[in-house]
């Protein structure tokens, strides 16, 4: 998708005007956050899980080369073609010859983060091939034209009015808004699509490291039908998702999926390590996985940054984060949304186009607290300002004026004066003509009467008087 | 023994409770039956809707359930795939016999009590199809194959060293989505209803 994350300070207003939007997601955010409470009060040592996986993660990512090679030798032993993709369009170039290769014509496909970020769906339907969204929420998006705006629930933006006339206009239903109806619709439409299907195209929660095979999880079962129906699987990786062993499972989904959707366990959980065997009566005849970097490289340099490759994409940073729930996800104008996304966008578009992003966060830390393999998510959103101010230039106003501020608080003497010119200036010119950035949506505050220093000074006088 | 969860139940019949609550959440149903009584509960379980049903026969499915399975007196029909694919299987009539079925049956490696889970691996894990195209799907479990939770069963295949088996597939409930405002609906694209036995021993 073509980023819009430059423009997000001008879009902001459109977003957080969009009534509509706003009430469908506070209403779909409430309930998650719910359900993730009372998920995670069932684990008596939740705390002592999120320290095991933080550490677990770290150990994969500080050696993240050396695990690779072992997971990529052992997924080829059990019969997976492997290829590594450096950037988005050698992943896609990738695909494309194995689509090839297969005369893959149509190409169904499950959720995936990563084909979002590298543009999979645009690029290979350019090249002639019929892909097909199968989680209901992406069948509803792509339908629509649209991209995801939650990690978990991408049509979270949308009401069931809006689904229906979708579903009237597209598919040529008589116009219900009975759920059921709706999603008996895709089912039907979807199962043709399975059944005929060159290709699958999954992406994958985890890789297992001990022995190449990769853990997916979902709701629905569209993955399962990706990854079991078409004669050949594609399993698009980030090259972060590795843990070290099967039985990691037990801590990672307990702590994925109580944080994503609140259950104990997501209806669907396969750990898969290559094509069928011999004994097997169905699964792919052929499997392959494209390890993709496509920047991750550059956060292994960074001892901060790279803290964001432990995320395992539960989207509870999502749900909790303030400005998240006025703005929504479209308003990050990429594929990582939330304080998540606002932490590692600029690593991937680059600081210059993402350079709001960070911004748009309170520090309050609500992610942080929530992160199931702790991220130090508002610390990683304060770093990445200060990069932004360290390597990008701040308005030259911006700096002007901080710099003046600064010689101006050193000292008590020059504060007290420049407070007295102030209380002047505020009440001769108008405070739209130097801050309506401020002014345009909120009152600034004026500077008070008399100072604190003035006051107290006073005070003393008047008590000395008495005295 | 395990801290993770607060899971306190041991003996077999808590556990089944605790199974039998978390599938109850799922939208799922489960059944506690005596050894010989699997066949007529099962028979008393499939709906007129049932005409068809696909029988994975791996060894615990043929220690239940007779080979004559309905009998005669029943106008069901009923397709058992051999436990190993045999040399001459048709791949076009296995998924053709699926896509027509409204019923699957297939036996659990293990069921976790906490979540619900049925867990495939190794043997009955060969035939996924018939876990995932019938609406309704049988799941045939013993009492003894019961654990309470995610951790006791990665310590205990751990122990067996059952990192040997190819795949592996946890199945908690029936298919479900949220994506349209959050309404849950059942049977998205897998199986709309979903039914454990667990034969008591």
């Amino acid at each position: 998708m073509i980023p819009l994350t430059k423009e997000f300070k001008k879009d902001l207003p459109r977003h957080l005007r969009n009534e509509t939007v706003r009430k469908n997601i506070s209403k779909a955010l409430d309930l998650s956050i719910k359900k993730r409470n009372e998920a995670v009060a069932e684990v008596a040592d939740w705390e002592e899980l999120r320290e095991k996986a933080n550490r677990i993660k770290r150990q994969i990512i500080d050696n993240l080369y050396d695990n690779l090679n072992a997971f990529e030798k052992n997924a080829r032993k059990n019969g997976v073609e492997v290829f590594r993709a450096a950037n988005a369009s050698e992943a896609n170039s990738i695909a494309e010859e194995i689509a090839t290769r297969h005369a893959a014509n149509l190409i169904v496909k499950s959720k995936s983060m990563v084909s979002e970020e590298i543009g999979f769906n645009d690029y290979m339907i350019a090249k002639g091939f019929e892909v097909v969204e199968t989680d209901l929420g992406e069948f509803i998006i792509q339908l629509a034209n649209e991209t995801p705006s939650h990690l978990i629930g991408p049509a979270i933006h949308k009401s069931i009015p809006e689904i229906a006339q979708l579903f009237a206009e597209k598919l040529g239903i008589p116009y219900s808004e009975d759920p059921k109806i709706l999603t008996e619709t895709a089912r039907k439409i979807l199962r043709q699509k399975f059944l005929k299907a060159d290709m699958g195209v999954t992406g994958a929660n985890f890789g297992i490291v001990e022995n190449g095979g990769i853990a997916i999880v979902e709701n629905e079962g569209n993955g399962r039908m990706c990854f079991t129906l078409p004669k050949v699987h594609l399993a698009l990786i980030g090259m972060e998702r590795l843990i070290p062993a099967v039985d990691d499972l037990a801590i990672f989904l307990t702590l994925l999926c109580r944080s994503a959707t609140g259950q104990r366990l997501s209806s669907y959980v396969a750990m898969l390590t290559g094509p069928r065997l011999t004994e097997f009566f169905d699964g792919p005849k052929k499997s392959y996985y494209i390890l993709i970097d496509n920047k991750r490289s550059s956060f292994l340099k960074d001892d901060n940054l790279k803290q964001a490759l432990y995320c395992i994409r539960c989207s509870a940073c999502y749900n909790v984060c303030p400005v998240y729930q006025n703005i929504g996800g479209h308003a990050y104008g990429w594929v990582y949304q939330g304080p998540i996304g606002a932490a590692i966008t600029p690593q991937f578009l680059g600081l210059e186009n993402a350079r709001d992003l960070p911004f748009a966060s309170s520090l309050c830390g609500a992610c942080s607290d929530v992160c199931p393999v702790k991220i130090p998510l508002h610390h990683l959103l304060w770093y990445q300002r200060s990069r932004i101010v360290k390597e990008l230039k701040p308005p030259k106003f911006e700096k002007i004026i901080l710099n003046e501020f600064n010689k101006v608080a050193q000292s008590a003497d020059r504060f007290q004066k420049m407070g007295k010119i102030a209380r002047v200036i505020q009440k001769i010119i108008p405070d739209k003509l130097y801050a309506r950035g401020w002014t345009a949506s909120r009152k600034l505050p004026g500077i008070a009467e008399s100072s604190f220093h003035d006051w107290w000074s006073e005070r003393l006088v008047k008590k000395n008087h008495h005295d | 023994m395990i801290k993770s969860i607060k899971s306190t139940s041991t003996t077999p019949l808590r556990l089944y409770e605790q199974f039998e609550s978390a599938m109850d959440n799922l939208g799922g149903r489960t059944f506690l039956v005596a050894e010989d009584e699997v066949s007529s509960k099962l028979q008393s379980l499939l709906s007129d809707t049932i005409r068809k049903i696909v029988i994975y026969q791996t060894p615990l499915i043929d220690r239940f359930i007779p080979k004559t399975f309905p009998g005669e007196t029943n106008n069901l029909s009923v397709e058992r795939l051999p436990t190993i694919r045999p040399p001459d299987f048709d791949e076009e009539s296995y998924r053709h016999d699926l896509i027509m079925a409204d019923a699957g049956l297939i036996a659990a490696d293990y069921i976790i009590a906490d979540s619900g889970t049925v867990v495939l691996f190794g043997e009955n894990h060969r035939a996924q199809l018939v876990t995932l195209l019938p609406p309704t799907l049988f799941v045939l479990a013993t009492a003894r194959q019961l654990i309470p939770d995610l951790f006791t069963f990665h310590d205990l295949i751990k122990k067996s060293n059952g990192h040997h088996f190819q795949n592996m597939h946890y199945i908690s409930g029936p298919s479900r989505t949220s994506d349209i405002e959050k309404t849950l609906i059942l049977g998205v694209h897998g199986p709309v209803e979903l039914y454990v036995l667990v034969v008591k021993e």
